[in-house]
């Protein structure tokens, strides 16, 4: 039996302290490795508490965000209706004034020449027509004879027989003739619109409109209640004046 | 804020007053004359911001009015926006050449006027 040499017991024993060592070493740095995953865990838990936080802070504020949109969409388009109704009230209120100011020439003065001059200036001004024709209703109530014109011959409307195309025939209704939407060209005659003038149920005369001016497109809803206004009041003061002529005639 | 003025010429009482009507909606102070001899005069005296002008008018129309106008010093720069009747290209080609700035054509709409008014004095 041979016995242990002492090289061979020293390098067990330095082999037995090196593993003693290592183990030790491993199981610290399992220890280290341990606390550290259980801090990352530990930070892994707040993070993903942190995110849920954040996942449902974000959809809260997409669905503000939403929200918002839609009020603003609601606003804009309550904008643009707000727009568009100042639009239609300065219109109206427009057209308002021109029927103002209408009325106001026609009642401003009792001279006959004057007030034949307001009509052709508010058919030209208010309504766009630089050709018309005024008709005042013959003493026999058979025809109708011109008593001023713009733009046309004369000549060839001098006097309409009541029923006798579209002037006479406005004349003997009483019912005015506008050409239908969109008619900017004359139709019979080279008339555009026809407006009886009326005391009452009495017709005194008409109002011809010929050819509109060329930027005018058509004849519209303002036009028609200019016509019923001069329709009425044109008649007023035509007749008025007349009656100053006469009166002054007989003073004279 | 000092009001703008502007020199309204038209020998129509009619077209005078539809158009004061609707400028008196702005913050605007209105002058007035009937023929082109006249606006020539108050634009002289009163040196208005801006000239709203007929174009058919007696004694003296809006075309020779504004060419006037352009030819003296102290009124050249005023901006004059003709008033017609009339709007074809042709009519419209003449008024810029004696030196209108711009153009409505009767009858007059109102939201389209004092828009360009409102464009060619920036209030």
């Amino acid at each position: 039996m041979g016995k242990t040499t002492p090289d061979r017991g020293a390098y067990v024993s330095r082999v037995r302290d090196d593993t003693q060592r290592y183990a030790s070493e491993l199981l610290r740095e399992n220890q280290r490795l341990r606390t550290a995953l259980a801090s990352a865990m530990h930070d892994n838990t707040l993070l993903r508490e942190a995110a849920e936080r954040a996942r449902g802070e974000i959809e809260a504020m997409r669905a503000g965000e939403e929200r918002m949109l839609k009020a603003l969409d609601r606003a804009e388009e309550e904008n643009r209706r707000f727009v568009s109704r100042y639009v239609e009230v300065e219109q109206e209120n427009s057209n308002l004034a021109n029927l103002y100011v209408a009325s106001y020439r026609l009642h401003g003065t009792l001279d006959r020449r004057e007030v034949l001059d307001v009509i052709q200036e508010i058919v030209t001004n208010l309504i766009g027509c630089e050709e018309i024709a005024i008709f005042e209703t013959d003493p026999d109530g058979a025809a109708v004879t011109l008593v001023h014109s713009c733009g046309i011959d004369p000549r060839a409307h001098d006097k309409v027989c009541l029923g006798e195309g579209l002037i006479g025939q406005a004349v003997a209704s009483g019912e005015a003739y506008i050409a239908g939407a969109g008619a900017t060209a004359p139709t019979e005659a080279g008339v555009t619109a026809c407006i009886p003038l009326k005391l009452g149920d009495r017709v005194t005369g008409a109002i011809a409109l010929f050819r509109l001016l060329p930027q005018k497109a058509e004849l519209g809803a303002l036009d028609r209640e200019l016509f019923e206004l001069l329709g009425a009041h044109a008649a007023t003061a035509l007749y008025c004046s007349g009656l100053e002529a006469h009166l002054a005639a007989a003073g004279a | 804020m000092q009001k703008k003025k502007i020199l309204v010429v038209d020998d129509s009482k009619t077209a005078l007053l539809v158009e004061s009507m609707v400028l008196r909606k702005g913050p605007y102070e209105l002058v007035t004359a009937s023929d082109g001899v006249e606006a020539v005069e108050k634009a002289i005296t009163e040196r208005p911001d801006l000239i709203l002008m007929d174009v058919m008018m007696p004694r003296m129309g809006g075309f020779e009015a504004c060419q006037a106008l352009r030819q003296r010093e102290d009124t050249q720069a005023i901006p004059i926006i003709m008033v017609t009747t009339r709007g074809e290209a042709a009519n419209v080609e003449t008024g810029f050449v004696s030196g209108c700035s711009d153009y409505v054509t009767k009858p007059i709409n109102a939201v389209e006027l004092l828009a360009k008014v409102r464009d060619h004095l920036g209030a």
